[in-house]
């Protein structure tokens, strides 16, 4: 498995993979083959090359739907990332004044400030509580949706960035769709690492990333039920998002092309639908089992002698492993440990800064554990981790 | 404070590196946070600190430890040597502009604007059969009759007391800076000839005698003929040649040199400069301000009045 990921010979120790993903082999070559042989435009023109290009673009969504095990490869529109999937709701989906979003207090910039923006138009954004650990609380949730019948859509985060914990999405969704709510989910950090079900879980929408689940940086997905993407304005428009235009009107193309504006990162598109295989191949369910049992490793060597963030039970955790010491400045932390032992970690509130503030968290150092780590790399790692306490103690 | 050094280190290695320009980039404005008393976002220092610890780990734990414990005094210390560091370079600038050398006048230390020592190269005496010893004393004019000496250029009272040898591939490179001197400046330039080669000590003779006979004007073309040529001993065909060029008789001249008064003048000319401690060439005094070795123009236009 480690050989299929170069950069880990370069004797590095990466648990950063909340941040960024490493890439095997397979994903990198499928990017190589776009390039050497089909590098043009799909869609447009009517050439072998651009048809072959048509196929792999098709293959790749087919891969994704496989994925998600979606009904249809039409309910794949390809983004940039999670942050524009979630933008493209929260600008497309039809609200008005005075409805509601529900978020948690836990979110990601990504899923927090284009909600925050729509205050201007007067959407109010509610902020659903979080036990003391991180988890989820389901009897407030329903509480929160009956106090507030005005909420038409909730949008939360599947699993946290900053504690691993993923949320009872199967059982947040029934209750919602309960009161005719829809439910977007952003699974930028679960995907990479369970399998996600969109039909299982019913869920509405649901954006993820392809650099966090081993795939390229700049491509991301946004899931839809068809009935709902049918119901979404397009966000972005342009070229390849319409049949026809006049000097005064547009026809728009159906889903997913509506969505889909200007020429694509078709490098992308491909080289995420090979990750796609790639870790359907591995099975996520087993990627979760991996990480947990590192997890378990790193909790119990160090549990008493840092501060977690999230609950302390490892299996709640999944790959996540965040932490803080009293008095250390965790960006001192993180940088010692990187150019002592060459371990990338990464130090900061991770893009969920409003929960830090609530929280009144100091900055952590986060190792996000992945596939290709070991049991020998979490041991070194604990060492390492256990020299620079003493150093900056 | 370390985001002062990284401004001034990586703004120059930035002229030459993006990635460096990246750090420099975030030291200024580091620096001008402090400079309007707000903190620094950037935390290079911070950045800075951590990985000089992770790297020192790998090496000593003590120092390690003591680094980061101690790492705002060794800034401290860095910041003060910089300071130094700058001090000095402006001062060696200010010698180099003003001296042609960096550490002053004439000295000889390694001048990193200067760094092969150009400006200060000279014909020593004491390595040739006809050298005097080296004096190890302050070069000074106070002493010296320069009436003794012929006047190349009779100007204003500017005094450039100019020490050179006919042979002295560095005397030869200062002429034509001298006669720049005199062309625009009109200096009165006395010229001192001290041979560095023992064949060449009738030259002094023949100066004498030309200077005496014709005046400065002569002499002038005799020495433009004799810093251009490489002239490296005084015998029948150089002397003849030489003469020619100025259009003077060797004979005349030869009588000249071998009358007692020019042997003895030739003679008190040498134990006069030798008695100044004069160890090279060129020396030049601009209003009794020495020069060793040959210097730019503009060193020699600042000693000027």
């Amino acid at each position: 498995m480690r050989e299929q990921f170069k950069v880990l010979q370069k004797n590095i120790i990466y648990v950063d993979s909340a941040c960024m993903s490493l890439r095997p082999d397979c994903v990198i070559n499928k990017i190589k083959e776009y390039y050497e042989e089909y590098p043009v435009c799909a869609g447009r023109s009517n050439h072998k090359l651009a048809n072959t290009l048509v196929t792999e673009v098709l293959r790749a969504r087919k891969l994704i739907q496989k994925l998600l095990n979606a009904k249809s490869e039409k309910e794949i529109i390809f983004t940039k990332n999670t942050t524009e999937g979630l933008n493209l709701v929260a600008n497309s989906f039809k609200l008005e004044e005075g409805d509601a979003v529900l978020i948690t207090e836990k979110e990601h910039n990504s899923n927090l400030v284009p909600w925050l923006k729509l205050k201007e138009k007067g959407i109010q954004l509610i902020i659903q509580k979080l036990n003391d650990d991180g988890t989820f609380n389901l009897a407030e949730y329903k509480t929160t949706l009956e106090n507030n019948p005005n909420i038409k859509l909730v949008s939360f985060h599947h699993a946290s960035n900053i504690d691993g914990v993923i949320i009872p999405a199967k059982e947040i969704i029934q209750i919602a769709h309960k009161s005719g709510i829809k439910v977007l989910l952003d699974a930028a950090q679960s995907l990479p690492h369970i399998t996600v079900d969109v039909k299982k879980l019913d869920v509405d929408f649901l954006a993820f990333s392809g650099h966090k689940m081993m795939g390229p940086s700049g491509i991301g997905v946004l899931y839809g039920k068809t009935e709902e993407l049918n119901k979404l304005d397009p966000f972005l428009v342009g070229g390849e998002t319409v049949t026809d235009t006049t000097h005064d009107s547009v026809s728009y193309e159906q889903v997913p092309e509506k969505f889909e504006a200007g020429l694509q990162n078709y490098a992308g598109i491909v080289g995420l639908g090979e990750a796609a295989k790639f870790l359907m191949k591995t099975n996520p369910d087993k990627i979760h089992k991996h990480e947990v049992s590192l997890n378990k490793i790193l909790t119990e060597r160090l549990k008493d002698r840092v501060t977690l963030i999230g609950p302390e039970d490892p299996e709640l955790r999944g790959g996540i492993f965040n932490f803080y010491i009293e008095n250390i400045d965790m960006h001192n932390f993180s940088s010692i440990l990187d150019s002592k032992a060459n371990i990338a970690t990464r130090s900061g509130q991770h893009c969920v800064h409003s929960y830090y503030n609530a929280k009144n968290l100091p900055v952590s150092t986060r190792i996000s554990l992945y596939i290709y780590n070991t049991e020998e790399e979490v041991n070194k790692i604990v060492d390492e981790v256990e020299k620079v306490i003493e150093l900056l103690s | 404070m370390i985001c002062i050094i990284a401004l001034i280190v990586f703004g120059i290695l930035g002229i030459f590196s993006l990635s460096y320009r990246r750090i420099a980039i975030e030291a200024f404005d580091c620096v001008f946070r402090r400079l309007v008393l707000r903190k620094c976002q950037s935390r290079l220092d911070q950045r800075a600190r951590s990985q000089i610890t992770g790297k020192l780990m790998k090496v000593s734990k003590p120092a390690a430890k003591f680094t980061y414990k101690y790492f705002h005094v060794i800034e401290f210390i860095f910041i003060i040597l910089l300071i130094w560091s700058i001090v000095q370079t402006g001062i060696s600038g200010y010698n180099f502009y003003v001296y042609g050398n960096c550490n002053g006048p004439n000295e000889d230390g390694f001048c990193i604007f200067d760094p092969t020592g150009h400006n200060s190269e000279i014909s020593p005496l004491n390595q040739l059969s006809c050298s005097t010893e080296e004096v190890d004393k302050e070069l000074s004019l106070d002493q010296l009759n320069t009436s003794l000496f012929p006047v190349l250029n009779q100007g204003d009272d500017n005094i450039v007391f100019f020490i050179g040898c006919y042979e002295c591939e560095y005397t030869r490179e200062t002429y034509p800076v001298i006669k720049k001197l005199i062309e625009k400046e009109n200096p009165t330039v006395i010229f001192a000839h001290l041979p560095i080669n023992h064949d060449l000590e009738s030259f002094t003779e023949y100066g004498n005698c030309i200077f005496e006979k014709e005046g400065s004007t002569k002499l002038m073309e005799f020495n433009d003929y004799m810093f251009s040529n490489q002239v490296d001993q005084c015998t029948v065909d150089t002397c003849s040649a030489a003469l020619t060029h100025v259009n003077l008789d060797l004979a005349a001249y030869t009588e000249c040199i071998g009358l007692n008064a020019s042997v003895q003048l030739a003679q008190e000319q040498f134990n006069a400069l030798t008695a100044l401690g004069v160890y090279g060439t060129p020396t030049i005094f601009i209003n009794g301000e020495p020069f060793v070795g040959p210097k730019p123009y503009r060193v020699y236009k600042r000693a000027l009045k």
